[in-house]
């Protein structure tokens, strides 16, 4: 187990220094969130509901952690297949799916980035209390959220990997996101033949989690974490079995970078 | 045919899923967003708007493609070394964004008449498609001059996107220009879609058509092209002089 966590942080760091130079997510990260913010910030205060932290800085913080982790996680296996490194990756010792975790993880803690400009916008120019009862329950549900889209970002990007033709689906999973995870309102708005999807996706229960968190009204929040946790560990079940069946794909046909 | 072969969404699939679903999408969640913070009056408010700014996202996107993307597909130089008239090449690169852009417009209006109970009374659909195409015009000119532009930068495809979030919070879209700050009201006049939004939503409200929203998003739409096809010569002009076609 010791001789994986270098593979893990090396990928981890490599990953940092690539997105950190790609203009694409500064501008997920910065001009993103001050759009959103904005919005929200004026459609709420004409609504009377008072708490913008929960729903403004909050939904927008976890819409750029989501974006983040879309775009990057669900589009590794690809980009590594661009720079024609996935061959040498494959055949490395390490193994694949580890080095598609540490770039996962930096990819979903970069994210964070834009959660950190939403709360300094909403701070500096809209004038938002910033106020969390909780601080270090906070902490722990943002953690456990960024490794869970982690897991819900490598079982995406197998799955684009394995299904070429639903690839063109990627740029669609961004609204419905945060539309069925209840990102910038509760999901009681929606119809109930939505809920099971909701329930399925991780951020639903890490957004619900960190609202609990900043209100202080903390009932149901072991719950919520116990199922952020459940659905991290399925969807990195689910990963490691996509990642088997590339494996399998690569081997048998040999088309490894036609993927 | 060459303009049309430019537009990236030819192929049924990718149309669906870059033009049809994604549009959807938005103005699903920015539709729920209106009803949890103010209500129905709020929904219809935000799905009027939204339709009216993904037709206008359209007509950037695809201007930007129609002409940076010639530099892309290696095809800048054949362009041009032709002696054909640049304005009627930059201009009939209107056509096809102007098109796309009123489909999705009116998928947007039948979206919020399905699913929001939207009411567009019948007698008000001729001033709707004569608002909705001037707005287009006048979007696709600005975007032919973003395109344009995007000759000069290395990434091209960061201008649209940051346009498409501005003009959600400038034009009027979500809520009325009034609630920004004085400069930035200022600011949300360069842009047709601010005049769009205010005429469709008074032919909607009232049945009437304000005439100085039209003027000005043809005007716009024009001194929009004049400044692409001046910059383009420009660029060109600079490209032959110093032989640094590729960087146009």
């Amino acid at each position: 187990m010791r001789e994986y966590v270098p593979v893990v942080t090396a990928s981890f760091v490599l990953q940092l220094k690539r997105q950190s130079v790609n203009k694409l997510w500064w501008f997920i990260v910065t001009l993103q969130p001050i759009i959103f913010a904005t919005i929200g910030y004026v459609l709420f205060k004409e609504s009377g509901e008072e708490n913008f932290f929960s729903y403004v800085v909050l939904g927008v913080g976890m819409i750029g952690i989501w974006s983040t982790s879309l775009f990057s996680s669900g589009l590794f296996i690809e980009i590594e297949r661009f720079l024609g490194t996935l061959e040498v990756l494959f055949g490395s010792p390490a193994p694949f799916e580890l080095i598609i975790l540490g770039k996962g993880l930096a990819s979903s803690s970069l994210g964070v980035v834009g959660l950190g400009v939403t709360v300094l916008y909403s701070w500096a120019v809209l004038r938002i209390p910033l106020e969390i009862a909780r601080p270090l329950l906070f902490l722990v549900v943002l953690i456990l959220t960024v490794f869970s889209l982690t897991c819900m970002g490598m079982i995406l990007g197998t799955f684009f990997t394995l299904a070429r033709a639903v690839r063109a689906f990627l740029n669609l999973l961004e609204f419905p996101i945060y539309i069925l995870c209840g990102l910038m309102f509760p999901i009681s708005l929606l119809p109930r033949w939505t809920y099971p999807f909701s329930i399925v996706l991780s951020p639903t229960w890490g957004i619900s989690a960190m609202r609990k968190t900043v209100t202080g009204s903390i009932e149901g929040l072991w719950l919520d974490i116990v199922i952020i946790i459940v659905l991290s560990l399925v969807y990195l079940v689910g990963a490691r079995i996509l990642f088997r069946e590339i494996d399998i794909q690569a081997r048998k046909t040999g088309q490894l970078v036609f993927y | 045919m060459s303009y049309k072969a430019l537009f990236t969404w030819l192929e049924p699939k990718t149309y669906a899923t870059s033009c049809v679903l994604l549009p959807l999408f938005q103005i699903l969640f920015f539709a729920t967003l209106g009803r949890f913070t103010g209500g129905e009056e709020t929904v219809r408010y935000v799905v009027i708007g939204n339709s009216i700014q993904i037709m206008s996202v359209a007509a950037i996107v695809g201007s930007v493609q129609v002409i940076a993307q010639e530099r892309q597909e290696g095809t800048l130089q054949f362009v041009l070394g032709t002696p054909a008239s640049r304005v009627l090449m930059i201009s009939g690169r209107m056509v096809m964004p102007i098109l796309d852009g009123m489909v999705k417009v009116f998928m947007g209006f039948l979206v919020g008449i399905l699913l929001f109970d939207i009411s567009v009374p019948a007698e008000c659909v001729p001033q709707l498609i004569l608002v909705v195409l001037m707005t287009s015009f006048g979007m696709v000119g600005f975007g032919l001059l973003v395109g344009t532009l995007g000759l000069i930068f290395r990434d091209v495809n960061l201008l649209p996107n940051a346009f498409y979030f501005v003009l959600l919070v400038l034009c009027g879209v979500n809520f009325p220009v009034e609630k920004l700050p004085v400069f930035a009201q200022y600011t949300s006049r360069i842009f047709p879609l601010t005049y769009g939004t205010s005429s469709v939503r008074e032919i909607i409200g009232s049945g009437t058509v304000a005439l100085s929203a039209l003027f000005m998003c043809v005007l716009l739409g024009v001194v929009y092209l004049v400044l692409s096809v001046v910059l383009f010569r420009l660029l060109e002009e600079q490209a032959k002089k110093y032989g640094t076609l590729e960087q146009v």
